[in-house]
């Protein structure tokens, strides 16, 4: 019996695609997966997981004011994040695999956006070898949301939602849903030469039925002047991030494989140019995982 | 002049944004490797004695086949290879012991065109398990001394002609041919204590072997 593959790592790539409308590394990339156990599944994911954690995160405001009048201010923003790997995201330390009797000590084996080809290890007493699986070799991982952004009397309530169906009848779909506010606390704070928000995000970003669950939760404070056409903005707070992911290991057997949840500080500094009702931004966030993001909006 | 300025570096930006022109796709040929057990189950119902032997066929061709099928990626695959092994109690209903002993295996190989070969019985592997209560799992191990928990260990020269039928599967294979290889499997064990008509063996277990196939495919990603 050897059992089907799971399509993780290459779902999350599915996302990028979807967004930038390109095909993405085949999702049977992911059969490397099922040379897992559990273990080793999860260090071998863990980029793309801490990716997906300080992504979700970026490109939520690109402002510290909130709409404070009674007419609404509505604006459709797609926002485009681009997450940096480090030297150090490429390779870890595998765990013995259960089964194989040779030594893996000291072997450092790709992760998946490593190098393309894995070691072998033969272990000398039987003559079985172990072979680890080759990365995507990739520096950077692109992601997308768009977000629907209603504000007004110094509240704004704030939707991320896209739902993708692959095509490919084990990965299903993928989804994201976010739900988020932002006050405008500048009022509470006296006369200031700038406005000043506090928001909490939540998103659920899902990968098929069971397969890849990823829950983001985010709070802090954004502070911005505007000159005229330009409006500069930082951000500081928190990104708690979460993973749980479903998948049949070689034997058969389904795993469910749980991250712990992360809590991470997020500086995020930026820059947005109003052109009426075009509104670009760009930004640096600091977080697990250095990235850049990018926003379109359209409206008020 | 400002908000000219502005504007072009507006559009330049929602340029970049909406053409991602600096996105290419780049060819990468990744090892891929595709895990999978090819498993060996055997059973004592009703036996009373302190040695003892079950025997199986097990179609091993038939399940390599649905793996190799299933990789859809382009690009050869290169190996086929015993990667470790270990064992489980799958069933336990009767007697209950420490159990050791070995498995052997021969086969016959049909390459797909209408060559038949057999081999003759060798020994795979040694096995030992302090108790054979149901779930009770172990695995290959390098060396058996001072073990004492549930574990397998290869014989390097069963294990080295195993890997070298795979090795012929998979040439046939990428011939283009539908080899097909059939393992016969008896495994030997001694009980400690041993089984009794009063309280008789009913268990089974199985032998897995983990196999890795290995590929070296071609995907396309992203180059940001």
């Amino acid at each position: 019996m050897i059992c089907r593959p799971i399509r993780m790592a290459c779902a999350t790539l599915a996302l990028a695609a979807a967004v930038l409308t390109a095909t993405p590394a085949s999702a049977q990339l992911a059969d490397n997966l099922s040379s897992y156990a559990q273990d080793n599944a999860l260090l071998y994911l863990e980029p793309l997981k801490n990716a997906i954690g300080s992504g979700l995160s970026d490109g939520l405001f690109a402002s510290g004011g909130v709409a404070t009048g009674t007419v609404p201010r509505v604006r459709l923003t797609l926002s485009a994040m681009l997450i940096s790997f480090s030297d150090e995201d490429r390779v870890f330390q595998p765990v013995a695999p259960a089964g194989f009797p040779g030594d893996v000590s000291g072997i450092e084996a790709p992760t998946v956006i490593g190098a393309e080809t894995g070691p072998s290890v033969i272990d000398s007493g039987s003559g079985a070898s172990f072979s680890f699986p080759g990365g995507l070799d990739i520096d950077r991982l692109p992601l997308a949301a768009p977000q629907l952004t209603v504000g007004l009397r110094g509240l704004e309530a704030s939707l991320r939602y896209f739902s993708i169906d692959t095509g490919d009848d084990e990965l299903g779909d993928i989804s994201l849903f976010g739900l988020g506010g932002r006050y405008d606390i500048s009022s509470l704070l006296g006369a200031l030469p700038v406005q000043v928000s506090a928001m909490v995000y939540y998103q659920k970003l899902k990968f098929g039925e069971d397969l890849l669950e990823a829950d983001a939760f985010s709070y802090g404070v954004q502070v911005s002047k505007r000159f005229v056409l330009v409006e500069p903005y930082a951000g500081f707070g928190f990104d708690s991030f979460g993973l749980d992911a479903t998948y049949t290991d070689s034997g058969g057997t389904s795993i469910r494989a749980e991250y712990d949840t992360e809590t991470n500080p997020h500086l995020t500094l930026g820059s947005a140019i109003h052109l009426g009702l075009v509104h670009l931004n760009g930004e640096l966030n600091f977080s697990e995982q250095f990235s850049v993001a990018f926003g379109l909006g359209l409206g008020l | 002049m400002q908000q000219r300025t502005l504007i072009i570096l507006a559009v330049l930006a929602t340029s970049l944004l909406l053409r991602a022109d600096s996105c290419t796709l780049e060819e990468r040929n990744v090892a891929v490797v595709l895990g999978g057990e090819l498993p060996m189950q055997f059973e004592s119902v009703g036996f009373t004695q302190a040695s003892g032997e079950d025997t199986g066929s097990y179609d091993f061709g038939a399940d390599l086949l649905d793996a190799l099928d299933e990789l859809e990626l382009d690009g050869e695959i290169d190996q086929i290879a015993i990667s470790g092994a270990g064992f489980e109690i799958l069933r336990s209903e009767g007697h209950d012991a420490a159990r050791s002993g070995e498995v052997f295996f021969s086969y016959s190989y049909d390459d797909g065109a209408g060559s038949i070969s057999t081999g003759t019985e060798q020994r795979l592997l040694s096995w030992s398990t302090p108790t054979n209560a149901a779930g009770t799992k172990g695995y290959a191990i390098a060396s058996a001394s001072g073990a004492s928990g549930p574990y397998v260990l290869f014989d390097p020269t069963g294990l080295e002609a195993l890997n070298l039928l795979l090795a012929r599967y998979l040439a046939d294979y990428n011939a283009g041919k539908r080899p097909t290889l059939s393992v016969q499997g008896r495994a030997t064990w001694n009980s400690t204590p041993p089984p009794t008509p009063e309280v008789p063996d009913d268990l089974s277990w199985e032998i897995f072997l983990q196999v890795q196939i290995r590929q070296n495919a071609q995907v396309e990603i992203f180059n940001l």
